[in-house]
C-alpha cells in the first residue's frame, strides 16, 4: 500500500508535462517579445548566451512552478530564482547562496558525522545538486532526487522537442 | 465483606507485583487507568461495584473442581472485563482464558505471570511482538530469573514467526511514527540497532527506487556506486538543458511564435486531452516553418519538421491533407493567424 503511494508520488504525470511546456512557450514567448531580434547575421555570441541564460531560468521557474509546492526542491528553487531576480545577478545564478539559519545548522551536523564514507560523500554531493538539499535527512532526499530526476527528464523532453521542431 | 480477602487467596504476594502486571495489562488492552491499590484495581477493572465482585468472585468457589480458576482469577478478569459483561460471561471467560493458556497450570501467579504475558503479547499486538517501548525494559527488572526467560521466550516466538510478517512490518513502519520493528534471526535486539536497521530498511527501499529510474543502474550492486551513477545522470540532465536552451536561444529569433490565440482555446478545453495538443503543435511549427521557408524557400523539406519525433503519441500530428492544402498556397505571406483560419 505504502508502495503504491510512493510511486504516485513520485510520477510526474502527462498532465505535468502539459503544464509545463504550457508555461514554457509562454514565457518563451515573453523573451522573443521582450528583446526584439536583429537579423540572424548579426546576432552575437553575447546576445545568445544571454538569451539562453534567460531560456534557462525560464525553463527552471517553469518547471517549478508547474510541480508547485508540493515538493521541497520546487520551493528551495522558486525561493532561489526569485532572489537571484531580486538581485539581478544573471551569471551566478546557481553559485548564489544565501546562507540562511537552517543552512549553517545543517552544515555543522554534517561536520560531526564521518565524511569519509563513500555513502555520505554521495549524499553530499546530491544535496549540492538537488535544490534545497543541504538540510534534509538521507530517506527524503532520495525521494527528492527521485522526483528531481523525473522532472528533469520531462523538461528535456519538452525542450528537446521543440528545438527538434525546427529545422535549423 | 472486606475486598482484602481477595488478595486473601495468596497471602505471600507481594502486592506491587501484582500492581504492576495489572498495569501491564492496561497499558496493553488500553483499560482506563485503575486507581491505586490492589483490591481497588481490580474492581475498577471490572467496572463494578466491590461487592458484585466479590459475589463474582465467589461464584465458581462451591465447586472444587474449579478452584483453578480461582487462584488465577485476577489474571482471567483483567483480561477479559472489556469484551463482555462479567455477570453471565465470568465463567465462560475464564473457560476461555485457560483455553488460552493451553491448559498450564495455575500454581502461584508469579509462575502464571509470565506465560499469561507470553500469550498476550501475540493476542493483541497482532504484527509485531516486540516493542521498541520501554515497557519491554520494565517487564525484566520485576522478577529476575523469570525476567530473562520472558524476554527469551519472547524473541523465540518473534523468530519462528518472523517470515511471513517480516513485509508486513517493514510496510507499516514506514507508515506509522513509531517504530516496530521484528528482530531478525541472529540479530541484536537492543532498540539502537532496532532502530537503526529501521533507517536502513527505509533507505534501501528509496535506492531501489532510484534504481529503477536511472537507466543502466540495475546492474550495479552497492549503494555507492548506485548513487554516483545517479549523480552523473542528473549532472548530465542539467548539463542537456543548458545545452537545449543555448539551442532555443539561436533558433528563437527566427521564429514567429503568435500563441496567445492559440493558448485561449487550448486552456478552455484542457481536459479534452489530446485533441486540442495536437493543434496547437501544428499551429506552431507551421507558423515557425512558414516563416522561414517564405525566406528560403525550401518547400519539399516542409512535411518533415513538421513531425514532433518525441513527446510521445499525445503530440503526433495526424492531419497532413492540413498541411499538403494549406503548403499549396505559397505565394501570399502568411502569418500563422491566418494559417490558423484557414485550416
Amino acid at each position: 500500500m505504502t508502495l503504491a503511494r510512493d510511486t504516485a508520488m513520485k510520477n510526474p504525470t502527462n498532465s505535468l508535462k502539459r503544464r509545463f511546456s504550457l508555461k514554457f512557450l509562454k514565457t518563451l514567448v515573453r523573451i522573443r517579445k521582450s528583446r526584439p531580434p536583429p537579423s540572424p547575421s548579426a546576432s552575437s555570441s553575447w546576445e545568445i548566451r544571454w538569451r539562453a541564460q534567460k531560456i534557462k531560468l525560464a525553463a527552471y521557474s517553469s518547471m517549478a512552478l508547474s510541480v508547485g509546492s508540493k515538493r521541497t526542491w520546487s520551493r528551495a528553487l522558486t525561493m532561489k530564482l526569485r532572489a537571484t531576480m531580486g538581485n539581478r545577478r544573471w551569471s551566478s545564478w546557481k553559485g548564489s547562496k544565501k546562507m540562511t539559519k537552517r543552512r549553517i545548522v545543517a552544515k555543522k551536523n554534517m561536520e560531526k558525522r564521518h565524511l569519509e564514507k563513500d555513502m555520505n560523500s554521495g549524499l553530499q554531493q546530491l544535496r549540492q545538486l538537488v535544490p534545497g538539499g543541504e538540510s534534509m535527512d538521507p530517506r527524503s532526499l532520495l525521494e527528492e532526487t527521485a522526483h528531481f530526476v523525473r522532472c528533469l527528464e520531462t523538461q528535456v523532453r519538452v525542450m528537446r522537442s521543440i528545438v527538434e521542431g525546427f529545422p535549423c | 465483606m472486606e475486598p482484602m480477602s481477595l488478595t486473601g487467596n495468596r497471602p505471600d504476594e507481594p502486592p506491587f507485583e501484582s500492581l504492576m502486571f495489572n498495569e501491564e495489562i492496561q497499558r496493553l488492552i488500553a483499560l482506563p487507568p485503575a486507581p491505586v491499590g490492589n483490591a481497588s484495581s481490580f474492581t475498577a477493572i471490572l467496572e463494578l461495584g466491590p461487592t458484585q465482585a466479590m459475589e463474582l468472585l465467589h461464584w465458581p468457589e462451591p465447586s472444587e473442581s474449579s478452584n483453578p480458576y480461582v487462584n488465577s482469577v485476577d489474571d482471567g478478569a483483567v483480561l477479559f472485563a472489556p469484551t463482555s459483561s462479567a455477570n453471565t460471561g465470568y465463567g465462560a471467560n475464564c473457560l476461555a482464558f485457560s483455553a488460552g493458556e493451553n491448559g498450564s497450570s495455575p500454581g502461584a501467579s508469579s509462575a502464571s505471570s509470565p506465560k499469561v504475558k507470553k500469550e498476550i503479547v501475540p493476542y493483541s499486538a497482532s504484527d509485531w511482538s516486540t516493542w521498541t517501548h520501554p515497557a519491554v525494559s520494565d517487564t525484566a527488572p520485576e522478577s529476575k530469573v523469570p525476567g530473562s526467560t520472558k524476554r527469551k521466550v519472547r524473541d523465540q516466538l518473534d523468530k519462528g514467526s518472523e517470515k511471513k510478517k517480516k513485509n508486513e512490518s517493514s510496510q507499516d513502519a514506514e507508515a506509522l511514527p513509531y517504530v516496530h520493528v521484528r528482530a531478525r534471526r541472529g540479530q541484536a535486539t537492543d532498540s539502537h540497532s532496532l532502530a537503526e536497521r529501521a533507517r536502513r530498511e527505509k533507505i534501501n527501499a528509496r535506492m531501489k527506487l532510484l534504481q529503477e529510474l536511472v537507466p543502466g543502474c540495475n546492474m550495479i550492486t552497492g549503494t555507492a556506486l548506485v548513487l554516483d551513477e545517479i549523480i552523473n545522470h542528473v549532472q548530465s540532465l542539467q548539463r542537456q538543458v543548458e545545452l537545449l536552451s543555448m539551442k532555443l536561444a539561436a533558433v528563437n529569433p527566427q521564429i514567429d511564435f503568435n500563441l496567445d490565440s492559440i493558448f485561449t482555446p487550448e486552456n478552455a478545453s484542457l481536459s479534452d486531452g489530446n485533441f486540442p495538443v495536437p493543434m496547437t503543435w501544428s499551429d506552431i511549427q507551421i507558423g515557425g516553418s512558414m516563416e522561414i521557408y517564405q525566406q528560403q524557400g525550401h518547400f519539399p523539406s516542409f512535411q518533415h519538421s513538421v513531425w514532433v519525433k518525441e513527446e510521445g503519441s499525445s503530440f503526433v500530428m495526424p492531419e497532413a491533407s492540413h498541411i499538403t492544402s494549406i503548403s499549396s498556397a505559397n505565394g501570399v505571406p502568411l502569418d500563422s493567424r491566418q494559417l490558423k483560419m484557414e485550416m
